[in-house]
């Protein structure tokens, strides 16, 4: 069987069954969620936007790679590896196939957040203002924005929780709770900032400079009670916008982020590279 | 013309548990059945034939070439049944023949065709579109032989086909397996004697991962010739010849007494008269002789 053949076979059947089971509804519905949420929380408080862009990055992530284990381990739950492995598929292909059938899931869904964010932020200034928030009647952050943030921060954590969820569940052969575990430690000590710059999966420390400055130009701009959300003038709230969208786009500029970007590139194609070896391995020797 | 040359070969596991200890065969065309005790060492030997497991020592050969050598080979012709056979409940039947189809490398219309006809082989055209999760174990295992069949295999390997089938369903997978056509070499697993009477040429014996005996079915009948009994009794006779001797089968009469056929080569009680053996009172004729004399070599 021709290599290619045999990975769009694997992507395909994957794919049919991510879309049978009943955890893309779940997960479907978790981004819905969480766009609306980042939408809203940008908007009425642009002053903690790097908190809200944050806890938006650690959620959707960590939710999306957890998924990705649970579709990730289907085939060892249902013991097929005993009739797949006794056809004559590649290893290589039919591993690379499955995985890139999961990034597709991965990025799909982390799109959908995107996309349900940039909506928000979009019916929120266009059909709502005279009757809910008449008094919100600003620009939007608008799409470039929302594009910028998520090729910086959604993308690379995407790419490696699915190759490191991926590789754990098929090397461990299944052992999720483990999995799970070592996922969950890895975001949560990089959302808190207490693993140096090349292990900060989430990217979050290369811009706490500039989130102090775009703190500091905000105070300037919005009095106390449009910082806190109680009134939102439509002059301030402009300039706010304004410097929010600068910030986003002059951020990921440093070569300290570059590195670690594609670091998260290399390490995500090592993983998988290493998953291929090691079933390459086992189907060979039959371990 | 086809040939399987199993060539001295032993697996041992964790802990220095030999599951096999060297094993030679050599095996053609037609269905032969692999019986033994549970642990004998069949799941074991089938999973070297799938390559899915390598021996520790020794080789196989498919038509001089070595299995584990050039696997994908092997693997062209192989169709292979696992015991308890993995399913994705969320596919359909159809679904899930077209992946294993595609993962033996079949495609287009031949793929289709070859899913088709596996499915009326097996009875399951009508529920060619039911999702897996509602079918039956018996339906089940119908997936499970249609699977195996997908590639026309040459060398067809059932573990354990006929577990938790219904007797119709049973006789439904013995008329199944009677009428594949083409030269093939069938090896079916089981601990189901009277179901390899009904399907296979020739059996293999394993007994404590050792070919204990090997041949046709009319000769391991034939050795059990002049060891197999039947007497009535009474209840305790009966309860004290049970610690003593094989029994194959026991039934009370209508005057409360037992009437039972043993399996022994001496007489076992004044009165018991000598009876055609069935393969299944062979079968334990021929694993019981042996034991002590395969513990001790084992050990």
């Amino acid at each position: 069987m021709k290599a290619w053949k045999a990975l769009v076979c694997a992507f395909r059947w994957e794919m049919l069954l991510f879309v049978r089971g009943r955890i893309g509804w779940i997960l479907a519905v978790g981004m819905l969620v969480s766009g609306v949420g980042e939408g809203i929380s940008i908007r009425l408080l642009p002053i903690q936007f790097w908190t809200d862009v944050s806890i938006s990055v650690l959620l959707t992530t960590l939710l999306i790679t957890l998924a990705i284990g649970e579709i990730a381990q289907q085939g060892n739950e249902y013991q097929g590896a005993k009739l797949i492995w006794s056809t004559p598929i590649g290893t290589t292909s039919y591993l690379w196939g499955k995985y890139l059938c999961l990034l597709t899931i991965a990025l799909g869904f982390s799109l959908e957040q995107g996309t349900v964010a940039i909506l928000t932020d979009w019916i929120f200034v266009w059909h709502w203002p005279p009757l809910m928030y008449g008094h919100v009647a600003f620009q939007s952050l608008g799409i470039a924005a929302y594009i910028d943030l998520w090729w910086k921060y959604m993308l690379w954590p995407m790419l490696l929780g699915t190759s490191l969820a991926y590789s754990l569940i098929t090397i461990l052969k299944g052992q999720q709770i483990i999995v799970y575990l070592a996922v969950i430690i890895l975001w949560i000590t990089s959302y808190n900032q207490v693993l140096p710059g090349w292990l900060d999966v989430l990217g979050m420390s290369f811009h706490e400079k500039s989130a102090g400055s775009l703190a500091v130009a905000l105070d300037k701009v919005l009095g106390p009670a449009e910082q806190t959300n109680l009134i939102l003038t439509t002059k301030p709230m402009e300039t706010a916008m304004n410097l929010v969208r600068m910030n986003i786009l002059m951020e990921g500029a440093s070569s300290g982020f570059l590195a670690n970007r594609g670091e998260l590139l290399l390490v995500s194609l090592l993983l998988v590279w290493i998953t291929v070896g090691v079933v390459g391995w086992r189907r060979q020797r039959y371990v | 013309m086809i040939r399987l040359d199993i060539e001295q070969v032993s697996k041992q596991y964790e802990r220095k548990r030999w599951a096999l200890k060297e094993i030679s065969l050599s095996l053609q065309a037609g269905t032969i059945g692999l019986v033994g005790p549970n642990g004998a060492g069949k799941t074991t030997l089938l999973m070297m034939l799938a390559t899915l497991l390598a021996p520790t020592t020794g080789r196989v050969t498919w038509n001089g070439i070595d299995i584990y050598k050039q696997p994908k080979q092997a693997r062209q012709v192989l169709g292979f049944m696992p015991q308890k056979i993995a399913v994705y409940p969320n596919l359909t039947a159809k679904e899930f023949l077209h992946f294993i189809g595609e993962l033996k490398g079949l495609y287009g219309k031949n793929l289709h065709k070859q899913v088709n006809d596996c499915l009326e082989m097996v009875n399951l055209i009508d529920d060619a579109n039911q999702r897996l999760k509602s079918f039956s174990g018996g339906m089940l295992q119908r997936v499970g032989i249609a699977q195996a069949l997908l590639n026309d295999p040459r060398l067809l390997l059932l573990d354990e086909p006929t577990e938790g089938l219904d007797p119709t369903e049973r006789i439904h997978f013995r008329e199944i397996i009677a009428s594949l056509q083409g030269e093939r070499l069938v090896i079916i697993s089981t601990h189901i004697i009277t179901d390899i009477e009904a399907m296979a040429n020739n059996l293999i014996l394993l007994q404590k991962g050792r070919v204990r005996w090997e041949g046709n079915i009319p000769e391991l009948i034939a050795k059990a010739e002049g060891a197999v009994w039947t007497a009535q009794m009474s209840v305790e006779e009966f309860e004290r010849l049970r610690v003593t001797h094989q029994i194959s089968s026991a039934m009370k009469t209508s005057n409360n007494r037992m009437e039972a056929r043993l399996v022994t080569d001496i007489q076992p009680i004044a009165g018991a008269t000598l009876v055609t053996p069935t393969l299944e009172e062979a079968y334990l004729l021929a694993t019981s002789q042996r034991s002590l004399a395969a513990d001790a070599e084992v050990k």
